[in-house]
């Protein structure tokens, strides 16, 4: 019996001491969803929803900020379920109105969703939340009003319109209308559909206007109605531009201050076609220009304010006219030249897409002849070859070179201009000066962004381009034979163009205000002249005469005429050349640098020396023995 | 039959019979139950944690020796192992649960050679051989406070033979004797077979048999009487 019993226990002890799983893990961190972080946000943003007709009313779901899915839903609508559809997190009804009296009707709306609170019932899928909640549907038979603009007006320079809220809160369509009309009287309309309610919809910044006038107005639109508010009309005034000349003739363009300037705006001004300068203080008034006024010419100057959506031509335009007194040459964009052989003026002209050089008398200013161009756009650029035997005229916009013959006025031929690359210069051809061997000195600029100034010298007998520089200053001699760059004279060997002389200084180029290579005979001058302050207070002259036909053995020498002068031109056939400060004219005698002649000038403007002759360009012109 | 026939027969010529208790701790072979349970935790969007590796535990047996002539020992054994794993994993919306639980029972004899005996000390060495018959039950439950709860369970057995050696020293107190024990068994283990349909037998996923190795290391105490 005591065996019986010491197995017994031996096994009762065995048995419990197998294994047997029973440990458990609990994971305390998976927390049962919060409801209170869910709201429901609807479109008409109150909990009583007005509507006059089927109007669609939309529920977005939200965990705190987040969208959040939803699996089901169940809108009960007097008493019956309504139909709905539902995406991602958003529920859209159509209401619409019980009866035609005024009503206000229970919505019940169930929404349900994934719990998304990575519990076990979660990931196996069966662990869903359910929210609802109840609004008010007021079916109102009166429409809404109409909505009006309470104000227009630049706030810290953009153009803000600000509207009504509307009457009834909960109406949420209408549109925001705007009419432009810019200073060509061109009118341009514009329609932004508006829903009240999902956004801050009570204002507008205008980021298109910069000029002209607008007209801003509401129209509530519905499925069987449509209200329209009264206009709002802003206009913006013109900006009086205005101008000032300083000492030396620079201009400098003052305007009234900018009201419209924080959005994204561009301002530019283009002095006649010549200069073109980016305002990029837009709250500036002023800008001080390089450009020298020629006392008897015309300019006009543009103001352009440029808007942020170019498609729509938004461009605010200010034009000032700078016009010399007793007249001037009555074009605002033009070339004008004069050649002395005939002794006239060439003068371009537009008329329509054609230009027109007319020649000029340069004593009387009548009509001598005139030449028109087949060019499509406008002649930008008129040269004379440095003898005088032939007008060369540029039209950048179709990079055509036209040789004419200014005797007879006829054109001789027409090339068509390279770059480097072969290509058409890309951006702003500038200065143009041509030998008396055909060859050309062409200067031009990358691109608006830029503007460093980029040299070739083109041969515009085959348009074959010879050399190019990114100096600061490239000029060819009268023959065509020597060209100078930066410190260095070149000759061309009929290949290509190499170092021959170097000018022994260290100055800065790009500081030179004038830099022309002149010719008498077989005697050459370089021609620097140095203005850290105008007016100008340095002035080299070099000189050199070739003594062998393969042009080595050059001969330098250094001359140095008074100082304050400004180089006017020179006169191959005396040698001499011609300069002027603000009072007086002078001719020297460039091989000895001997003062030949001097004389007292007026304001009729600029002189210019030629073949024993004063020519002013008021179109007076004075026989003078200077021997 | 033949074994209890010859042993009884032994018996009765033996010098002195015995009744001996043992515990020991086995570290059993389970790969394939390891495996299985891997598998069953990377197979389920349920975020399973492992409680229990299938792996070493506890086993008992109790013996029936004959002192032979010449000092050695023959002894008659009954025993029983068990194991298992567990996964669990349990939130506020409910829980669930993988459970294998095995079940080995084992017979056979064993002959030990005493090695020596000084005063009282004994030290011996021997061989045993026998049969184990396991019992296999998986048992999986889900319960979650949405949709109420579910579970399952399914059994298997298999059969298998053992070998293997032991090292024991025994000392005698008196007509009692206290003891401690190691060795090793080799398991051939046999498929699990499903209880209710002997055809049907346990693989995993790449169509091998998984079975319950019960082979390997042992290391226990033993008590035992002089009758």
């Amino acid at each position: 019996m005591r065996i019986k019993l010491i197995f017994l226990s031996l096994l009762l002890f065995i048995t419990s001491c197998f294994y047997t799983p029973e440990d458990e893990f609990v994971n305390s961190g998976i927390i049962e969803p919060d409801l209170t972080n869910f709201s429901i946000s609807v479109s008409q943003n109150d909990d009583t929803i007005y509507i006059y007709e089927s109007t669609e009313v939309v529920f977005d779901i939200f965990d705190g900020t987040n969208p959040r899915s939803i699996v089901d839903a169940t809108l009960i609508f007097g008493g019956n379920r309504a139909r709905l559809d539902i995406s991602n997190n958003r529920i859209t009804w159509d209401a619409f109105p019980l009866g035609s009296e005024e009503n206000f009707t229970l919505i019940t709306l169930e929404v349900i969703m994934e719990s998304n609170s990575n519990s076990l019932a979660d990931r196996l899928g069966s662990e869903f939340i359910q929210l609802t909640a109840n609004w008010i549907l007021h079916s109102d038979p009166a429409p809404p009003p109409a909505i009006s603009i309470s104000s227009a007006q630049v706030e810290n320079g953009i153009l803000t319109v600000r509207w009504e809220e509307p009457d009834k809160l909960n109406f949420r369509n209408y549109t925001f209308h705007t009419e432009y009309r810019n200073l060509d009287g061109e009118t341009i309309r514009n329609e932004r559909s508006i829903q009240y309610g999902l956004g801050s919809d009570l204002i507008f910044e205008d980021v298109n206007f910069v000029s002209g006038e607008v007209d801003y107005w509401v129209t509530m639109v519905g499925e069987i109605f449509q209200e329209t508010g009264p206009k709002t009309t802003f206009r913006l005034d013109p900006i009086d531009l205005e101008y000032e000349l300083g000492p030396d003739q620079t201009l400098t363009l003052n305007w009234a201050t900018i009201p419209i300037y924080a959005h994204n705006m561009s301002a530019s001004i283009d002095i006649a076609k010549r200069e073109f300068i980016d305002v990029t203080n837009l709250q500036s008034t002023s800008v001080d220009t390089d450009f020298v006024i020629d006392p008897v010419t015309k300019y006009t100057v543009t103001f352009t304010i440029t808007g942020l959506n170019e498609d729509y031509g938004f461009e605010h335009i200010e034009t000032l006219l700078i016009e010399p007194e007793g007249g001037g040459f009555d074009s605002d964009l033009f070339e004008i030249i004069y050649h002395q052989p005939t002794n006239s003026y060439l003068v371009t002209y537009r008329d329509g897409s054609t230009s027109i050089i007319r020649k000029l008398d340069a004593t009387t200013f009548e009509l001598v002849d005139e030449l028109r161009l087949d060019l499509p756009k406008l002649v930008t650029r008129l040269t004379s070859s440095q003898d005088g035997q032939y007008v060369y005229a540029y039209s950048q916009d179709v990079n055509l070179m036209a040789r004419i013959d200014p005797t007879t006025m006829t054109l001789l031929n027409q090339v068509e201009i390279q770059n480097i690359l072969g290509q058409a210069p890309t951006c702003c051809v500038g200065d143009i000066t041509i030998s008396n061997n055909n060859k050309a000195v062409i200067r031009w600029a990358e691109s608006f962004q830029n503007r460093n100034d980029r040299f070739n010298i083109i041969d515009l007998s085959d348009n074959m381009v010879e050399f190019t520089d990114n100096d600061c200053f490239l000029e060819l001699s009268p023959d065509g034979k020597y060209a100078l760059t930066g410190s260095t004279i070149m000759d061309y060997d009929g290949t290509s163009w190499s170092s021959t002389l170097t000018l022994n200084d260290n100055e800065d180029i790009c500081s030179y205000n004038q830099f022309t290579l002149l010719q008498n005979g077989d005697t050459y001058y370089a021609l620097r002249a140095f203005s850290p302050t105008a007016p100008f207070e340095e002035m080299s002259i070099y000189s050199w005469t070739i003594t062998t036909t393969d042009g080595s053995g050059l001969n330098a020498s250094k001359v140095l005429p008074p100082s304050s002068l400004v180089y006017r031109n020179y006169d191959p056939t005396s040698g001499y050349a011609a300069f002027q400060d603000a009072n007086n004219f002078y001719i020297y005698d460039f091989t000895t640098g001997d003062l030949k002649y001097s004389t007292q000038i007026n304001s009729s403007g600029s002189k210019f020396f030629w073949n024993n002759t004063l020519i002013s360009t008021d179109g007076t012109y004075v026989p003078i023995d200077i021997n | 039959m033949g074994i209890l026939l010859m042993f009884l027969a032994l018996a009765g010529n033996a010098q002195n019979t015995s009744f001996e208790v043992k515990t020991y701790y086995g570290v059993y072979n389970m790969a394939d139950m390891q495996d299985m349970q891997q598998q069953a935790r990377t197979n389920t969007d349920v975020p399973f944690r492992v409680i229990d590796e299938v792996t070493g535990y506890w086993g008992y047996e109790i013996a029936l020796g004959v002192t032979l002539p010449n000092t050695d020992q023959l002894n008659l054994f009954a025993g029983l192992n068990s194991t298992g794993g567990r996964l669990h994993y349990s939130d506020f919306s409910g829980s669930a649960s993988f459970d294998q639980v095995l079940r080995g029972t084992h017979l056979g004899a064993e002959f030990l050679k005493r090695l020596s005996n000084n005063n009282g000390f004994t030290v011996e060495a021997g061989l045993r051989a026998g049969v184990s018959f396991t019992r296999l039950d998986l048992r999986s439950s889900l319960q979650l406070n949405t949709t109420g709860s579910s579970s399952e369970e399914q059994q298997f057995n298999s059969f298998a033979p053992h070998l293997g050696p032991r090292f024991a020293v025994r000392k005698l107190l008196s007509n009692f004797y206290i003891g401690a024990f190691a060795g090793y068994d080799y398991n051939f283990a046999g498929k699990l077979k499903l209880s209710t349909n002997k055809e049907a037998f346990l693989i995993d996923r790449n169509n091998d048999q998984i079975k319950a190795d019960w082979g390997g290391f042992r290391i226990g105490l033993s008590l035992g009487i002089q009758l």
